[in-house]
């Protein structure tokens, strides 16, 4: 210890900010979601009332569980499809592919909230891109983020432009892939389909899955283009449960009460992510 | 040995490198950072200010600043600007860190949730007797009413928003109406207005002659309210209230939700010259009192007329909702006595005619009537009469505001989700209530459950 203290004192910036950032937030955030906590007086026990207001008299807490499921459940397995398929295009021998790459990455580099005012306007339905575009095809596009079927879909929709991230670590994934693996393929004369069922696929789940775990989770904690573009409108369609944690919170000053949902989210999602870690058995396949 | 010397050596040089980078770093952060204070006079206690008026606002307050900092010797105001969309969060979380402003501007209409959360200090324990009394007896209705919360004062006015009807004479001239002869119900506004709709070749509308819109706006109007002051009640389900949604929806229902919303989202911002009113896409408009300002720096030359919202039959006349800036001194200021100094001389509390001249620079309502009569008030007034009409409606008693709950942030949001919901077609506007008052009553429910105050 004596021998290592450079270096802890080099990376103490971290460890206090994570100490006092993190760690003492995360603690905290357990005890105020059995209390009574406005951020200003000091917090009232109230034991589990938060938590049992929450599944017993709070429809959106429900509404916006269901809103965020329906997301994760749509938005993932989109993300997983576009940006394997991406990958699997820019990876063939063309000239210039360096230069699509670099194309398709860029959307994922640009801040969200950059993103969430573009699409403001592509989505606009009478002076957007999209709409305009299909008036074209004689057309007549809906009215994307004001319109209560179309408003998540939309989001969903949007969040395919940043998947150029994925897309980047799918690609490495595929330059992964030895090459004998194809040749043996091809010498007993297998199809370009089947190599890409029986060989490109399954050696590249290790990457799908380490996607669809970071996918799920960030499709949990989705909230800035909602809090941008739609405020949890129309009529709660697009309600996140970020979102409405954060209403809870910051405009309602409940604190207690969004400590509990934040404890339930974390729950929801721990849950969700070992259900996907003990499938991987199944579908996951390693090298070796 | 020597080796180990030299290693010894070598490492405490790269420790005070280290520390010397980073002390530099540290450094020349601060002084980047601090580069904008501003110095504070020899003997004079500082008083940090926190308002949200940017752009063409920003000028007139650091004016009125100004004004007040050459007034008198004691204190030195320091304005900052805060953004609107962080404006709540950072008070919420300056008061939680101890270090909140000595007074701050405030536009959400959160006082009664801050002030009985303990985020903000009654400012009547500030006030002498004589400066009630001018507040209570000589401020306009709407002003002695607003920022109160459990007999305890905890924002008080600074400039109060109304609304009335703008119109476009010459759109009433092109069709054949004669803009001196205002309708003089509500129901016969929307008969104009459909003279003054206009279409494109596939229907779609380019002009909108009337449609009222925002259920709060006209609540007012059909003599309905949020809130019983007698009985210190909420209430939602009114005839009254219920009236004024389902005459909102069935205006609506002429042009079809979707052709609004349509027509609503291809229009400019409304700052500026860029309000649809002024490019003459809406005929009759119902908006706010910030306008004429805006139109006479934006549009000096249009012709346009105001006048209070007409009743509809049975309702009542000058009549209106009013949102209202206000200012509130922080728990845990530093300076609240140099805060509340400041307050009376912006607002006027102290002098009246003294502040008249501050209004006109932002086109507000003043809070009292004597400042809106003194001779640099009617300057102003005659460059912009349509501002006139604001002033009447004023003195009126028929004006609706947020009720003074301790929930009513979430009762306004409900209140908009109501309106909505029964805008959409998703709910019959008698559905839409009494949803919205089971919804509230739910919410009031879990507050008692959790000890919050009623």
């Amino acid at each position: 210890m004596k021998k290592n203290w450079v270096g802890y004192a080099f990376i103490s910036p971290w460890i206090i900010g994570f100490l006092v950032f993190t760690l003492y937030p995360f603690l905290a955030s357990f005890y105020f979601a059995f209390t009574r906590y406005d951020i200003v007086s000091p917090p009232h026990w109230v034991g589990m009332t938060n938590y049992r207001m929450l599944f017993t008299t709070d429809p959106q807490f429900w509404k916006a569980l269901g809103v965020t499921f329906r997301f994760a459940a749509c938005a993932v397995p989109l993300g997983v499809v576009l940006g394997v398929g991406l990958a699997l295009l820019l990876n063939l021998n063309l000239r210039g592919m360096s230069l699509f790459r670099t194309i398709f990455y860029l959307p994922s580099i640009v801040p969200t909230i950059a993103t969430a005012f573009v699409f403001l306007w592509i989505l606009n339905p009478e002076i957007g891109l999209v709409n305009r575009l299909l008036k074209n095809f004689g057309i007549e596009g809906p009215a994307w983020l004001q319109d209560t079927a179309w408003a998540p879909w939309s989001l969903v929709l949007m969040s395919l432009w940043g998947v150029g991230g994925s897309m980047v670590i799918y690609l490495a994934g595929l330059k992964d892939i030895p090459t004998h693996l194809y040749e043996a393929a091809i010498i007993d004369g297998a199809s370009p389909f089947q190599r890409l069922r029986h060989i490109t696929l399954p050696m590249l789940t290790p990457v799908i899955f380490f996607n669809v775990v970071m996918g799920v989770i960030g499709a949990f904690q989705y909230f800035t283009e909602a809090y941008v573009m739609t405020r949890g409108g129309p009529e709660d369609s697009t309600l996140f449960y970020a979102l409405y944690l954060f209403q809870r919170a910051w405009r309602y000053l409940d604190m207690g009460y969004a400590s509990a949902m934040a404890w339930i989210l974390f729950l929801v999602v721990m849950v969700l992510t070992s259900l996907i870690f003990r499938s991987q058995r199944r579908w996951v396949h390693y090298e070796g | 040995m020597k080796a180990e010397e030299n290693g010894t050596s070598t490492r405490r040089q790269w420790i005070r490198n280290a520390v010397g980078i980073t002390a530099a770093t540290a450094l020349g952060g601060y002084a980047a950072f601090s580069g904008g204070a501003r110095r504070i006079r020899k003997g004079r206690k500082e008083v940090r200010l926190w308002h949200l008026l940017g752009a063409e606002w920003l000028e007139p307050v650091e004016r009125a600043v100004a004004r007040y900092n050459e007034s008198q010797s004691r204190y030195e105001v320091v304005p900052l600007l805060i953004t609107d969309s962080e404006a709540d969060s950072k008070l919420l979380l300056s008061v939680a860190g101890n270090d909140p402003p000595d007074v701050m501007l405030v536009w959400t209409q959160g006082t009664s949730v801050w002030g009985s959360g303990g985020l903000l200090q009654p400012l009547d324990t500030f006030m002498t007797p004589e400066e009630r009394q001018r507040f209570l007896t000589e401020a306009y209705p709407v002003v002695r009413k607003s920022g109160w919360y459990r007999g305890h004062l905890y924002g008080i006015t600074m400039g109060f928003d109304l609304f009335v009807c703008y119109y476009r004479p010459e759109h009433f001239r092109e069709a054949g109406l004669d803009p001196d002869r205002f309708p003089a119900t509500l129901e016969e506004v929307v008969e104009v207005g459909k003279k003054l709709d206009r279409f494109d070749s596939s229907k779609h509308i380019t002009r909108l002659g009337f449609l009222p819109q925002t259920w709060e706006n006209y609540v007012a109007s059909f003599g309905g309210n949020f809130y019983d002051e007698k009985t210190g009640q909420v209430t939602l389900n009114t005839p009254e209230n219920l009236r004024a949604l389902e005459f909102l929806v069935e205006t609506r229902k002429r042009l079809g939700l979707n052709e609004v919303i349509r027509f609503q989202s291809g229009l400019p911002s409304d700052s500026g010259a860029s309000w649809p009113f002024i490019s003459g896409t809406f005929s009759i408009t119902v908006d706010g009192e910030w306008r004429v300002e805006q139109m006479r720096r934006s549009a000096p030359k249009l012709e346009y007329r105001t006048i209070p919202i007409p009743p509809p039959a049975g309702g009542k006349s000058l009549a209106s909702f009013s949102s209202i800036n206000y200012l509130v001194i922080p728990r845990g200021a530093r300076n609240p006595e140099g805060g509340w100094e400041f307050t009376k001389f912006w607002t006027g509390l102290d002098d009246p005619e003294a502040a008249a001249e501050f209004f006109p620079w932002y086109g507000w309502m003043p809070l009292f009537p004597r400042s809106a009569k003194t001779p640099v008030y009617e300057a102003w007034l005659k460059t912009v009469p349509q501002y006139r009409t604001f002033l009447r409606v004023a003195e009126s008693e028929n004006i609706v505001t947020t009720p003074p709950v301790p929930y009513q942030l979430y009762l306004m949001d409900w209140i908009t989700r109501a309106d909505d919901l029964a805008m959409r077609g998703t709910l019959t506007p008698r559905q839409a209530l009494e949803q919205l008052e089971a919804d509230v009553a739910r919410e009031r429910q879990r507050r008692r459950d959790l000890g919050y105050a009623e």
